[in-house]
């Protein structure tokens, strides 16, 4: 039935949701504040479901993705530095998922790190070139639902419940009042990072959707970004009953691999692994295709894996070649997790100049037709846009007041 | 627009980034906490070992990065600067997190012997003063 | 066309398709025609990298430099639509469009299932 087809949300979630620097970052907020910031992961998910069916709703009707839209709107000159700035975010984010895949395997084969991180870049170059975009959805989307491990060890770890239905609650509890709203509009920052929707609605496309498809469209954001904040949750449930408790402030994915292995043994471990794994590769592949999208929508050129690697030759050089520069900095041996943090400084830009155009054109018949916003679409995509713009304008300042969260 | 931006920018990279080299009592108090928790997330690792719940190979992948950066404390703290009188506690820091390091080398070489995991499980447990 | 065309929201910056849907550039800039006081048209779709140059100062001309510069201008009696896209009448290669895909196909082409 066609309405299973979730899978590009799913993907286009894990990689937004659980990439190796949200993995670690939701394991921190609730190893910090306990539960106190699960009502930030609800107003991110909210968020980033209004705007993927926007984006997904333009996708299907104008036949445009978010980069053809951003040029449009904002024009050339706006629109080459917004690139610019989504494109180093892009690089960064994939150089640090891909030295994540490199991490994973490392801790479940044991083998030396930068041998993985070759095994982990011709991997998903190998992927990428030989299975259909339907294929790429289904083996990451689906393989990266193993984090639900986590779901399943934050149950068994018996947290409070009614401390965990309090963090549902807008409310401060604590002194640390800067390092709580660092962690808050990292959060936000994370649900609603910029590619997030350049995948997503690039995979409208690639899904070749039409009028019949806006259905698909509502279950594909909802079923999917859904799915992406309840894993934050399961993993901020985890960072409140395991880590805090025993004084524990996770750094890197082993630590966070312990979360599932505590309560739930071997079999949790191996879970976890896998499903860090396929989350992070998810990113890796989210990241990949956005890169090679963005330039082959800004410039004009033929794009998207449907077109097979001959009929859309520079958007495939452009993978290629980002995978390559990708591989380079992760051989360098910095910190991938760090690595995702400087990238937030990038974002800055990124954010509301990938959005505004999104809520502009959702609204304009020329491109919509009678599918254009109604009401609640636009109330929420207004509201959300200042919520966008007040993270972008916060990250750098509480980046550097709290030392990038060290407090 | 565009420069200042990038100066902006700039600026938040050198700001994040380095934060001198001399440490403080605020840099003391945070590294404090970090090499605690570095002990009490061993002492969680040693007991799923000792419980043979856990896997060979991450055991020694994981004890081994936990390794490295307890002995990257030990190292920084035992050399760099400090702010008058609170020399003598940042040194002693540098110590713990040596007996600490020690501990995780001590699992990672052997990281699928439950009776060694067993013995460490408490020494950690008392290094870091986790409950 | 009859229709008023807002030409700034409309068409600039718009993806160029050819009679065959194939994407094949952008509408960088529109050469328009006509004295002051006197009746302006547009005469000619302009695109390309050597178009990028006057559209984004330092950044622009360093854009125009690593795309190699070209610009290529098709007359607008050549445009069979407009819609979210502008469309033309013929394929793209009658115009000198997509030389840039012409161009890295070798590259790309010799891998095996390079066609899938």
């Amino acid at each position: 039935m066609k309405i299973f087809q979730v899978a590009l949300g799913i993907l286009a979630a894990i990689g937004g949701f659980v990439d190796i620097g949200d993995l670690v970052f939701n394991s921190a907020a609730g190893a910090t504040f306990g539960y106190q910031l699960l009502w930030v992961v609800v107003i991110g998910v909210i968020g980033i479901i209004v705007y993927s069916e926007m984006c997904g709703r333009i996708a299907a009707i104008s036949k445009k993705a978010v980069f053809d839209v951003v040029r449009e709107r904002v024009g050339f000159k706006a629109g080459l530095v917004t690139l610019i700035a989504a494109q180093v975010v892009n690089l960064m984010t994939l150089a640090a998922e891909v030295g994540g895949v490199a991490i994973c395997l490392r801790l479940l084969s044991g083998l030396p790190y930068r041998w993985l991180i070759l095994v982990a870049v011709f991997g998903l170059g190998a992927v990428v070139w030989i299975t259909s975009f339907d294929w790429i959805e289904r083996i990451f989307g689906y393989g990266g639902l193993c984090m639900l491990v986590f779901a399943v060890a934050a149950i068994k770890l018996k947290p409070d419940w009614g401390a965990v239905a309090h963090g549902f609650v807008p409310h401060l509890e604590t002194k640390d009042t800067l390092l709580y709203f660092y962690f808050a509009v990292g959060l936000l920052g994370a649900a609603m990072t910029p590619y997030e929707v350049y995948f997503y609605s690039s995979g409208g496309i690639e899904e070749e959707w039409t009028e019949k498809d806006l259905g698909l469209n509502r279950a594909n954001a909802i079923i999917g970004y859904g799915l992406g904040g309840f894993l934050s949750f399961a993993l901020m449930i985890v960072g409140g009953a395991l880590f805090l408790p025993h004084g524990i402030g996770p750094e890197t994915l082993g630590s966070i691999s312990l979360g599932a292995q505590v309560p739930l043994g071997e079999i949790g471990l191996l879970l976890a692994l896998i499903g860090i794994l396929f989350a992070v590769g998810g990113a890796s592949i989210d990241t990949l295709f956005s890169g090679a999208y963005n330039f082959a929508q800004f410039f004009g050129w033929e794009w998207g894996r449907y077109r097979s690697p001959a009929g859309a030759p520079r958007f495939t050089l452009g993978w290629m070649v980002l995978l390559v520069l990708a591989l380079g900095i992760v051989m360098t041996g910095v910190d991938p997790v760090q690595l995702t943090e400087y990238a937030v400084i990038f974002s800055v830009v990124a954010l509301p100049l990938t959005y505004l155009p999104i809520l502009l054109v959702a609204n304009d018949r020329a491109y919509m037709g009678r599918y254009v916003n109604g009401r609640l679409a636009n109330v929420l995509g207004g509201i959300y846009l200042v919520v966008i713009l007040a993270v972008s304008l916060s990250a750098i300042p509480l980046m550097l007041l709290t030392n990038v969260g060290q407090g | 627009m565009r420069q200042a931006l990038l100066l902006f920018t700039l600026l938040a990279f050198v700001l994040a980034g380095c934060n001198g080299g001399t440490v403080d009592q605020h840099a003391l108090d945070n590294d404090s906490e970090s090499i605690d928790s570095l002990a009490c997330e061993g002492a969680l690792l040693a007991g799923e070992i000792a419980n043979t719940a856990s896997l060979t190979n991450f055991s020694r992948v994981h004890a081994g990065e936990l390794y490295t950066r307890a002995a990257n404390f030990e190292d920084a703290l035992s050399t760099r600067p400090t702010t008058p009188g609170i020399e003598k506690a940042v040194r002693a820091e540098a110590k713990k997190a040596g007996r600490i390091a020690a501990l995780f080398d001590q699992l990672a070489a052997d990281p699928s012997n439950p009776a060694l995991a067993a013995k460490l499980e408490p020494q950690f447990t008392k290094q870091g003063g986790c409950t | 066309m009859s229709e008023e065309l807002d030409i700034g929201l409309g068409v600039v910056d718009h993806q160029l398709l050819d009679s065959d849907g194939r994407r094949c550039g952008n509408v960088d800039d529109l050469a328009i025609e006509g004295e002051p006081g006197k009746q302006a048209e547009v005469v000619a779709i302009l695109s390309g990298p050597g178009v990028w140059r006057e559209r984004a100062g330092l950044l622009g001309r360093l854009a125009a430099w690593i795309g190699g510069g070209r610009r290529v201008r098709i007359p607008w009696d050549e445009v069979a639509g407009i819609e979210s896209h502008v469309r033309l009448k013929k394929k793209a290669t009658e115009y000198g469009l997509g030389r840039g895909d012409d161009r890295a196909r070798p590259w790309i082409a010799w891998i095996p299932g390079s066609h899938r």
